[in-house]
């Protein structure tokens, strides 16, 4: 090796040029990220009664909401059937993302989910079954009939997903979104 | 023609690497539990789990005491209920057990029905003693001809055993209301 | 020559990547299993700190089904609680002489074989229980399991106890069960 050579014009003029396009990628990702968002809708598509919904492992079809002021509770009603090729226990996907309740704009807790065959919990939902099933959520005390808000969301799958071409469930996107005042049942 | 072995080489590598890539095995069929397939009628073994089927029976509606009252399921498809003989082998094991249907859907055994006699899940295979067992799966009737039971460990694990015990010949046997003992 | 030199370069960094690359997963499959158990004919030996020693065993063979018989034991697990603690978690099981396991049960039947072959006054700790319940003074803390066991092994059995942390070591004592007339 001989003695170093100072630094060439040409040697300055390419650090200076890699440091530039550094920077430019930085803004020009920044901007893309602005972008992206603009695109992402923020109000998912409108969600009808008896319509099939993809929620990812499962169909879900919303068939009625029904308000029973008596026992202070919200019953959506709802045939769901599994899409997949086996038994599933996460039919709202893992962890679970059961369909969410908004009373004026407050995000209420997760349903109770009940098979009406049995008029238990549901457990699991075997493919090709498709099964009748309710929403339970107790409403707050002071709630008022009115016009409910039920935002769904949907897991993606992927069937070749990392660099050893597992199959993975990932992440959540809002897929759906039913407004509709509840019918009441005496 | 000393130009050319260079370039035959660099494209017997190409077309050997783009082989390799094409054939490369995805993850979900490359990691997996050994199966073990048993014809119908014999009796198969894996590491940790022996037996063989010793008769099926479809029914329309279950009934079964839980909790000191008796429960009554019904379906809009059918009950299949196979009955098994098992042993187990090396290490005390419990068990997970589905149908592969005749589609290769697989049916794991329905948590509808949970507290009667014998049922697999609540099997606890032991080491040199003999079981019997009643797997139950809630399914359309279409799966069950040509389908086969999938025994394993309650893991199942990638890279254990695990048994399947093809369908017998013979149809099975049918009742409307079938009554399990708690 | 200079390039033999290369090729056993290269064949050595492929012997390092490939060591480095297995190093913690044959650490894993060591920690993994038991491969070695130390045989005592006594009642009570040590493992890592701690004497574990058999109290009591009972035996029972079923009366509808004479060739499975369930078998009681209470022993006990001597030692600093902090010894105790790091074992993470209790390996337990009967074995037999061609290497079978029999692990405690722990379902509604282990209940009852424990009230029908137990003493009165019998803690209900299981091995883990005991071994986190330890007591300050190093006093032996007891536990009680049940277990299903082919009856013409209850002369050959023995107890294998080791540690998460403890394995690939593990003790392996005598149980010698006192034969109970079925119920």
């Amino acid at each position: 090796m001989s003695e170093a050579p100072k630094p060439t014009l040409l040697r300055r003029l390419w650090l200076r040029a890699l440091a530039t396009a550094g920077v430019t990628a930085a803004v020009l990702l920044s901007w893309w990220w602005k972008v992206e968002d603009a695109r992402t809708p923020e109000d998912a598509p409108a969600a009808a009664f008896g319509a099939a919904l993809d929620l990812g492992r499962t169909a879900f079809t919303p068939v009625a909401l029904d308000w029973h002021p008596a026992e202070g509770k919200l019953v959506l009603s709802a045939v769901i059937e599994n899409r997949t090729g086996e038994t599933q226990v996460a039919v709202f996907g893992g962890p679970p993302h059961p369909p969410q309740l908004v009373l004026d704009g407050v995000p209420q807790d997760p349903p109770q989910i009940i098979l009406r065959r049995d008029d238990e919990p549901l457990q699991d939902l075997q493919p090709r079954l498709s099964e009748e099933i309710a929403l339970v959520w107790p409403a707050p005390p002071d709630w008022q009939l009115a016009p409910v808000r039920i935002d769904f969301d949907r897991q993606a799958f992927k069937l070749r997903d990392n660099l050893y071409g597992q199959s993975s469930w990932l992440g959540f996107s809002r897929t759906a979104r039913l407004t509709a005042t509840p019918g009441i049942v005496p | 023609m000393i130009r050319i072995a260079p370039l035959l080489t660099a494209a017997a590598a190409a077309v050997l690497l783009a082989g390799m890539m094409l054939t490369n095995p995805d993850y979900n069929s490359a990691v997996r539990p050994f199966e073990t397939r048993v014809p119908p009628g014999e009796t198969g073994q894996t590491r940790l789990i022996g037996g063989r089927i010793e008769g099926w029976r479809t029914a329309d509606r279950i009934s079964f005491p839980a909790f000191g009252s008796l429960r009554q399921r019904d379906t809009q498809a059918m009950f299949l209920i196979v009955d098994l003989k098992l042993f187990g082998t090396t290490d005390s094991t419990m068990l997970r057990a589905g149908w592969i249907g005749a589609s290769g859907r697989r049916y794991d055994t329905t948590a509808r029905i949970s507290g009667a006699f014998l049922q697999i899940q609540d099997l606890w295979l032991q080491p040199g003693l003999e079981s019997k067992a009643i797997a139950i799966f809630e399914l359309p009737e279409d799966e069950i001809a040509g389908g086969a039971l999938m025994l394993s460990d309650r893991i199942d694990a990638p890279l254990d055993g695990r048994l399947r015990l093809a369908a017998p010949v013979d149809a099975p046997s049918h009742v409307d209301h079938l009554e399990l003992d708690g | 020559m200079r390039q033999l030199g290369w090729i056993a370069l290269t064949v050595l960094c492929l012997a390092l990547t490939v060591l480095l690359v297995v190093w913690p997963d044959l650490r894993e499959l060591r920690r993994g299993k038991v491969w070695t158990v130390t045989a005592i004919d006594a009642a009570s030996a040590d493992l890592a700190g701690v004497t574990v020693s058999v109290d009591a065993a009972r035996a029972m063979v079923l009366p509808g089904s004479p060739d499975r018989a369930v078998l009681y034991l209470r022993m006990g697990l001597a030692g600093q609680p902090e010894t105790l603690r790091s074992w993470l978690a209790c390996d337990i099981g009967l074995s037999d002489g061609r290497g079978r396991i029999w692990r405690p049960l722990t379902n509604v039947a282990g209940l009852e074989i424990i009230a029908a072959l137990g003493d009165e006054g019998d803690t209900t700790n299981n091995c883990d229980q005991s071994r986190i319940m330890a007591p300050e003074d190093g006093s032996p803390s007891m536990s009680v399991q049940a277990f299903l066991v082919p009856s013409d092994l209850l002369d050959e059995l023995r107890l294998r106890i080791t540690g998460f942390a403890v394995r690939p070591e593990a003790l392996s004592l005598p149980v010698r069960p006192v034969l109970r007339p079925p119920l």
